[in-house]
């Protein structure tokens, strides 16, 4: 559902420049490089048509192909930040969820936090809900409507069929929407008639980690082409022992979903998903009386489902129209409600969303042009109404000009959406694309994106902290709790952003691509107290602090992320992403936020992402991959000073040794997190001590039958 | 922060260094070029279909390859079949040089460029018994009896069932099982 993601290049573009350290860093090692591989001179093509030759019919077809002349709109023809995650990209990488391989991109945070708890953001603001981005699996969103954030762990697709995931940092509103604000992630699986036949794999690793797909594909009778699947995934804590949330928090998750497509680019498709999964883990409540807290063990199920169909239709070459609906269905029991003497921790979500879109081409332009419509209900056990539902609409319109002999592409567009919440919000967007040469191009883009209030900030209803009475933080006799009511007043979070970015391809060898933002952002969310509710004349004396969300706080990020891509020799390729990322924030001088650790501050300054793919022999491949992140700030706005330091740098190394048996039979070993023990992220919503990620291995069979 | 970076630099040496560990194996990358992906599919042919004994003058007589004008296929097509056979038939590639050549062949290929130079007024490829396969985009049920054209990134055969069970070949099920059907 959207127009960038036609045709975009598998190739990746690429480079390298930052703060000197690592630059030189950087040059020292691909000079390096560079001596290394000028003495084992060329080799002839013959090595890789040897490995076409060995792959069965099935993998041929899923071979990419160099398409630099071929397709109308190219990556690099794009004018926004964005890179594309392939097939091979995933496989390589060794990940054994989405959020793992999205590390790759330049631009993003990612921090895990615990067996099955992710943060992940984009150009900073991260957490495990991270509320500023769009995520979508297929065309279907997959945030939720009641906080904005993603559940990593309700998410799961058969990682072999992924075709590839496309992530575009910066607003596009225009195109896709609320919640876009920092950037959208676009997992794209593949179509049905490219996964005709079995596919069965298993792996296994420490931690009692075990995971086993079995999928089957078949064409049908009138030119379609379906699959099937079902999963199966186990896993126990890859943390060091001695921790909260730690040994008994194993997460078991069962899925089975199918998808048919008939027609190609203009045809039908049919998909859907159901899961059931379980976390052994404790449930958390607090008691006004004695003991304050309880805790004890308990199963947490989240379970899912969800249909999507999908139409293209019209003659594809003036006019192509996507008519899309899906239904959405969810529902979780969280750890802790915090809810006073209640075990009520149940949250469910229904959507039913409906999008039209048409593309119109004329000579020198191309307008897209669309209407959309989303029906929500949510009942969360610690929301003040329980049971909510709501409509959304919206229309969008984005004309594209092509001057100068096509050279010079102009895009302006914008979007009107109509929220329950903050009611319309417009969205616009400005956007060139300047091509310098065949191999250069240019583009900046400037775009304004809005963040919609969401159910849970207008009327949640929790105690986060209870303070026993005659504790080293609470000296009165009787307790204190810190609770959080939603206000109705709560407004939109919005979003301004100038972007820049150029490409260029050296010696058909090196691509570069690099992209530098500014944005300011406007009416953050802060957390303000209100007059404390003293009441010490009932059976159970309490004081209460409740505090609400309020849009009192601006900031301002800018930073430049740098993609390279090397193909050193026709065996060895080098990929590297280099991200800067500075936030400033900027509280209201009446707020009386107190959070300490506010989840806005958690961006590393810099990060770094090195990956050598090296096949060998045909049939072998090895693949290494560095990643550095820097010291993760927290930034109290209470604190004259600023930042204080929470979570240290850490560098760690994944490998991946694979061999390809047969046309049928692949096997590979991992290795992930080595280089020692570190701590990436520690969760807003997650207590106790940040979880020390250790390293963790595993051991994969492919078979395709 | 400076043992940090030191342990940075230490490590992206060893990885490269590791790199550099299987040099001459000589292997291959992971972008592929359009022809290359033809010829190895147009090898796979030799496999997946089967030509009726007849259309060889001996059980140990070649399989002939013949690719019109295409140079980069040509080479790449050389390189794959090289020392291979398929059913006692060893594979070859023989040089075209005007239409007359093309009666000998068991797979004829032409590059789409070729592709209206190469058909007769009347559409088609005036009655040759070879299979015949082009790189054009799309297949509209006449001229070649195979196209290799690319959906996006990726080379997807396009077969004309009926014209190719009219040649008197046999389809293998698992070359249909991956290939698409022609438009109507």
């Amino acid at each position: 559902m959207n127009s960038y993601t036609h045709d975009w290049a598998s190739k990746q573009q690429a480079g390298t420049s930052a703060p000197a350290r690592r630059v030189r860093f950087s040059l020292a090692a691909f000079m390096c490089a560079t001596v290394l591989a000028a003495g084992t001179g060329e080799a002839s093509q013959t090595g890789r048509l040897d490995v076409l030759k060995q792959l069965s019919l099935e993998d041929l077809i899923n071979v990419e192909v160099s398409i630099a002349n071929k397709s109308p709109r190219r990556l690099t023809d794009v004018a926004a930040a964005v890179f594309v995650i392939t097939n091979e990209d995933l496989v390589r990488s060794g990940a054994t969820s989405i959020p793992e391989a999205l590390r790759m991109v330049p631009g993003l945070q990612v921090g895990r936090i615990d067996n099955r708890n992710w943060a992940v953001g984009i150009r900073g603001f991260n957490g495990r809900f991270s509320n500023k981005l769009l995520v979508q699996i297929d065309g279907r969103s997959i945030y939720t409507p009641q906080f904005s954030g993603v559940y990593w762990d309700g998410q799961d697709v058969v990682l072999q069929d992924v075709d590839r995931i496309e992530v575009i940092r910066g607003p596009g509103a225009t195109l896709w929407g609320a919640n876009a604000v920092n950037g959208i992630i676009n997992i794209i699986t593949r179509d049905a008639s490219e996964t005709v036949g079995s596919l069965l794999a298993a792996d296994a690793g420490d931690n009692r980690a075990r995971r086993v797909v079995y999928r089957h594909g078949a064409k049908l009778a009138n030119g379609g082409a379906y699959r099937a699947y079902v999963k199966y995934a186990h896993q126990d804590s890859p943390f060091e022992d001695g921790k909260p949330f730690d040994s008994d928090q194993d997460y078991l998750r069962r899925q089975a979903g199918f998808r048919a497509d008939w027609g190609g680019d203009r045809g039908v498709t049919l998909q859907g998903d159901i899961y059931r999964s379980r976390i052994n883990s404790y449930e958390f409540s607090y008691t006004l009386a004695p003991p304050y807290q309880r805790s004890e063990p308990g199963i947490l199920p989240f379970d899912g489902e969800n249909l999507l169909l999908r139409w293209n239709y019209g003659d594809g070459a003036v006019t192509g129209n996507t008519l899309q609906v899906y239904y959405d269905h969810h529902e979780r029991d969280e750890i802790s409600n915090g809810a006073l003497d209640s075990d009520d921790d149940f949250f469910e979500e229904t959507t039913f969303d409906l999008d039209w879109q048409q593309t119109r081409r004329y000579d020198n332009q191309q307008l897209v042009w669309g209407l959309g419509y989303r029906w929500i209900q949510t009942y969360a056990d610690f929301a003040r109404d329980g049971e909510r539902s709501n409509h959304q609409f919206s229309a969008f319109v984005q004309d594209e000009w092509r001057l100068l002999d096509e050279r010079l592409t102009l895009t302006a567009g914008a979007k009107l959406e109509r929220n329950p919440y903050s009611g319309v919000e417009f969205q616009p967007s400005l956007r060139g694309h300047w091509r310098l040469n065949d191999d250069s191009s240019l583009w900046a883009a400037v775009s304004r994106a809005v963040r919609a209030p969401t159910r849970l900030e207008q009327d949640i209803s929790v105690v986060p902290t209870l303070l026993p009475p005659f504790s080293s933080s609470n000296p009165l006799p009787f307790p204190v709790f810190l609770s959080f009511e939603g206000d109705p007043a709560f407004d939109s979070e919005s979003a301004e952003s100038m972007e820049m970015g150029f490409r260029t391809v050296i010696h058909d060898a090196v691509s570069l691509d690099l992209a530098a933002f500014y944005t300011e952002y406007e009416d953050l969310r802060t957390v303000e107290l209100r007059d404390p509710i003293i009441n010490i004349s009932g059976q159970n004396p309490f004081v209460d602090v409740p505090s609400s969300p309020e849009n009192r706080l601006a900031a301002q990020s800018h930073g430049v992320e740098v993609a390279a891509d090397w193909q050193i020799a026709h065996w060895w390729r080098l990929r590297s992403a280099y991200t800067y990322t500075r936030l400033d924030i900027e509280p209201d001088p009446t707020s009386t936020d107190v959070t300490r650790e506010l989840p806005e501050g958690q961006v590393p300054e810099h990060q770094l992402s090195l990956r050598s793919s090296i096949n060998f022999n045909g049939s072998w491949s090895l693949d290494a991959w560095l990643r550095y992140v820097d010291e993760l700030p927290t930034i109290s706005p209470t604190q004259a000073s600023g930042a204080a330091v929470r979570i240290p740098s850490y560098t760690a190394m994944d490998v991946r040794l694979a061999w390809q048996a047969s046309p049928e039979i692949s096997l590979s070993l991992a290795a992930r997190d080595l280089l020692g023990s570190h701590t990436e992220f520690e969760s807003e919503f997650v207590g106790g001590e940040p979880i020390k990620l250790k390293s963790s291995y595993y051991a994969q069979l492919e078979w395709r039958f | 922060m400076k043992s940090v970076c030191s342990k940075t630099l230490r490590v992206a040496l060893m990885t490269l260094m590791l790199g550099v560990a299987p040099a001459g194996a000589g292997a291959a990358s992971a972008q592929f070029e359009q022809h290359e992906v033809v010829a190895v599919f147009l090898f796979n042919f030799s496999h997946f279909i089967t030509w009726p004994d007849s259309r060889f003058e001996a059980p140990s007589s070649p399989f002939r390859y013949c690719v019109v004008e295409s140079q980069t296929v040509a080479d790449a097509l050389a390189e794959v079949i090289e020392g291979e056979s398929s059913g006692g038939h060893p594979l070859q590639l023989v040089p075209v040089s005007g239409p007359e050549d093309l009666n000998s062949c068991h797979v004829v290929f032409w590059s789409e460029a070729d592709q209206e130079r190469f058909l007769g007024a009347d559409n088609t490829t005036n009655g040759l018994t070879a299979l015949t396969v082009t790189d054009s985009e799309d297949l509209q049920c006449e001229g070649a009896m195979i196209a290799l054209g690319s959906t996006g990134p990726r080379v997807r055969p396009i077969i004309n069932v009926a014209a190719v069970i009219a040649a008197g070949l046999q389809i293998n099920s698992k070359l249909m099982s991956i290939a698409q059907p022609c438009d109507g």
